[in-house]
């Protein structure tokens, strides 16, 4: 047991070494505090934001509309670990840890390891876990540093912040075990470093088409269809209403029969069109089920991410926030022969997103990860170096 | 400077420091594959307290069979034992040094920092850590640079360093892969006085070396891989005794070659049919070759050249030198490689058919 500690320290303190010695480590820590005193420039008042001092007037985005909490979560939540740390630094991170597996595994130093009375696995997770602890010290600077902002700015600490450092050790432990596995495999850094970038943009695009492009298509479609199929109804029932007062009427007016043949034509018209809705949302449906089966192996970084959103915000701030921006005639799209709000649609999609449950979200990821860490483990346990 | 042995050699418990036999490696380049030799069944033993040297040509597998035995490499087939425990049990480790060939240690660190990280990987606890680091950095002569980045450090400087790190955890065998590789004389001078005082100390030192004057000066025993083969070993005496021999120049009194089946001819027994020509047998059986004004015997007894040369000064002829030869570790080398055709054996493990190797 002795041993397993003091071989684990050992461990602990190189990896610490060799990271501090990259400058991206270092930079990367700078870059996020200034990204924070950069945030803490802004302040919100009932006219609209203000920066240093500078008013800038905003009719939609002020403490009328939004309290100057929730405005102060948004701007970190969106901006400062939305955009700088599930992105920019989330990059940097990758590339600083995209060597640790291809150097730790070269050939004249993987020797000098394995020749230790140390196991194969242990080395191998605990260079792991010491990788993400790593960056995960990079994110724990970041929320500490924005809790104390929007605590000094605000007098209110917002200590689901601290959420945002596992969530975003998850995310990073997607993308790392898949560095970690083509760099033991090529022991090259930078075809890690491609594999992890090309995993997280398919897992962005992916989840992309799912959610803003299928999911939402498909839901307004059927939003059209629902209300095609009320049309179709109404002018059915119009058709119907004129045969029986067509009937009643000895000789049948030649007004009702022309009303008539013209409700008819209109009833065909809608049923048409109904039936290319029908169709449409029968192929969003099928291309959606398929998307999502897809997405079901891959990682969910946006979803993960927007985890800290759930408990960051509230219900009704979020209402505010969907509602602050004014309606436009954009904001209606037509489908058949119904416009359908596009604004009720993305309200619905974010209440549907939301509904995920987070264990699948947090399960088929870790499971992506358990898949690709085990096949990079077994290769690194069974390889001749 | 002192040392002492953390874990002295027990010859009561541990017979050899190194015994294995069948060692077998096959590598595939594909899993479908027809897997490649790389080690076709080894054989041999290291005894505590020597220096062992394996040689042998480029892709021979000496060092597939050295990360074999380190546990870097999992072998297709081996049994035997290291430092009395099976080869490939890690707990073992803890009493074992190795210098890997090609070694890179993180250039992050300081010399002081790899040593003492890779003493703790090895289990050694901190008090210790610190004076075996001080005193090697001191005996590899690296205490100037011992708080300097490796990255700072020269092909020689980091070669001290990998040997200091082979010997941080105070072990009972160490194995050094290409110990002087990239080292200049004057290093490689210290190199060796290092590795003589270690076996002093008790040590045993399992060596693997291309060059092959090194390990004749300091080997006890030896081993030369072919092919993926052991094909011979023992010590340098054993090895080489097939062609150990006195060359006895001599002319005739007048200069002119001298007649040597006529000058031995009382000393000589009748030759065999088949003995070639200029080849003479004495009575007691050694054997004799002439070539012009010089002879050879096979024997290193001197008492057997003592009627050789009465028989020559009986004769009037002129003795001009009597050498006492013995082949180098270069002769044993070349004729282990040679194959029966004259031809060098090509590196890698050869199929059967044709090899030299033979298993020891």
């Amino acid at each position: 047991m002795t041993l397993i500690v003091r071989q684990t320290w050992a461990q602990v303190v190189d990896a610490y070494r060799e990271l501090s010695a990259r400058r991206l480590f270092w930079l990367s820590l700078i870059i996020s505090l200034v990204v924070v005193a950069f945030f803490a420039m802004f302040d919100f008042n009932q006219q609209g934001m203000k920066i240093l001092g500078w008013q800038i007037p905003l009719t939609f985005f002020n403490t009328n509309i939004i309290s100057r909490e929730a405005f102060f979560k948004l701007l970190f939540s969106t901006f400062g670990f939305g955009v700088w740390l599930s992105w920019a630094a989330m990059a940097l991170a990758l590339i600083s840890t995209a060597h640790v597996f291809p150097d730790f595994v070269a050939s004249g130093s993987i020797e000098l390891t394995l020749s230790k009375p140390l196991g194969r696995l242990r080395a191998f997770l605990v260079k792991y876990v010491l990788a993400l602890m790593f960056v995960g010290v990079q994110v724990v600077v970041f929320t500490l540093a924005s809790i104390t902002v929007i605590g000094l700015r605000t007098g209110t600490w917002v200590w689901d912040f601290l959420l945002a450092v596992p969530i975003m050790m998850l995310i990073f432990s997607y993308l790392f075990c898949v560095s970690v596995l083509v760099g033991v495999i090529t022991r090259s850094a930078l075809t890690a470093l491609l594999a992890a970038g090309i995993i997280w943009l398919l897992a962005f695009v992916v989840h992309l088409v799912e959610t803003a492009g299928l999911l939402r298509g498909r839901m307004q479609w059927e939003a059209g269809q629902i209300a095609m199929m009320d049309g179709v109804k109404s002018r059915a029932d119009k058709v119907r209403e004129l045969d029986a007062l067509l009937a009643s009427q000895k000789p049948p007016s030649a007004d009702t029969q022309s009303e008539r043949e013209r409700a008819a034509a209109e009833l065909a018209e809608w049923e048409e069109s109904f039936k290319d809705v029908s169709e449409n949302v029968q192929s969003l449906t099928t291309a959606h089920n398929i998307i999502f089966g897809i997405k079901m192996f891959l990682p969910k970084t946006n979803e993960t991410f927007d985890l800290l959103n759930r408990v960051l915000f509230r219900d009704d701030e979020l209402t505010q926030l969907a509602n602050a921006r004014p309606v436009r005639e954009r904001d209606t799209r037509w489908i058949g022969k119904v416009r359908v709000s596009s604004r009720a649609i993305d309200r619905e999609l974010r209440e549907r997103l939301a509904q995920r449950d987070e264990w699948w979200i947090i399960g088929t990821s870790g499971a992506f990860q358990f898949m690709v860490l085990g096949v990079a483990a077994w290769v690194f346990c069974r390889r001749d170096f | 400077m002192t040392m002492q042995l953390v874990h002295p050699p027990d010859s009561a418990e541990v017979r050899h420091a190194i015994a294995v036999t069948n060692v077998t490696k096959h590598y595939r380049a594909r899993p479908w594959s027809k897997p490649t030799p790389a080690l076709r069944g080894v054989n041999f033993t290291v005894n505590p307290g020597e220096i062992f040297g394996l040689l042998g040509p480029n892709g021979a597998g000496k060092s597939t069979l050295v990360k074999i035995l380190m546990t870097v490499i999992r072998p297709s087939r081996c049994e035997g034992t290291l430092l009395g425990r099976p080869v490939g049990h890690k707990g073992t480790l803890r009493r074992v040094g190795y210098l890997p060939e090609h070694h890179r240690f993180p250039e992050y660190l300081t010399a002081r920092q790899a040593l003492d990280y890779f003493a703790t990987l090895s289990g050694v606890d901190r008090p210790t850590r610190r004076k075996r680091s001080a005193e090697l950095l001191d005996q590899l002569g690296l205490a100037k640079w011992a708080d300097r980045r490796i990255g700072q450090f020269s092909k020689g400087m980091r070669q001290r360093l990998g040997i200091a790190q082979s010997l941080i955890n105070d072990p009972q065998l160490v194995l050094l892969d290409e110990p002087t590789d990239g080292v200049d004389p004057v290093g490689r001078r210290d190199i060796r006085a290092i590795l003589v005082q270690e076996r002093a100390k008790g040590r045993t030192i399992f060596l693997n070396s291309h060059l092959l004057s090194e390990l004749e000066m300091v080997c006890d025993r030896v081993a030369i891989m072919v092919q993926g083969r052991v094909s011979e070993q023992g010590t340098i005496p054993e090895l080489t005794a097939y062609g150990q021999r006195y060359e006895i120049a001599a002319t005739a009194a007048g200069g002119e070659s001298l007649d040597w089946h006529a000058v031995l001819a009382p000393l000589t027994a009748p030759p065999p049919p088949a003995a070639a020509a200029g080849t003479l047998a004495l009575r007691d059986g050694t054997m004799l070759e002439t070539d012009r004004g010089l002879l050879r015997v096979r024997s290193m007894d001197p008492a057997t050249i003592q009627p050789i040369i009465d028989a020559v000064r009986a004769s009037r002829g002129v003795i001009k030198s009597v050498v006492s030869v013995r082949p180098s570790l270069e002769d044993l080398f070349m004729r282990a490689v040679t194959a029966a055709d004259g031809s060098t054996l090509p590196p890698g493990a050869a199929e059967d058919s044709g090899s030299k190797g033979a298993s020891a």
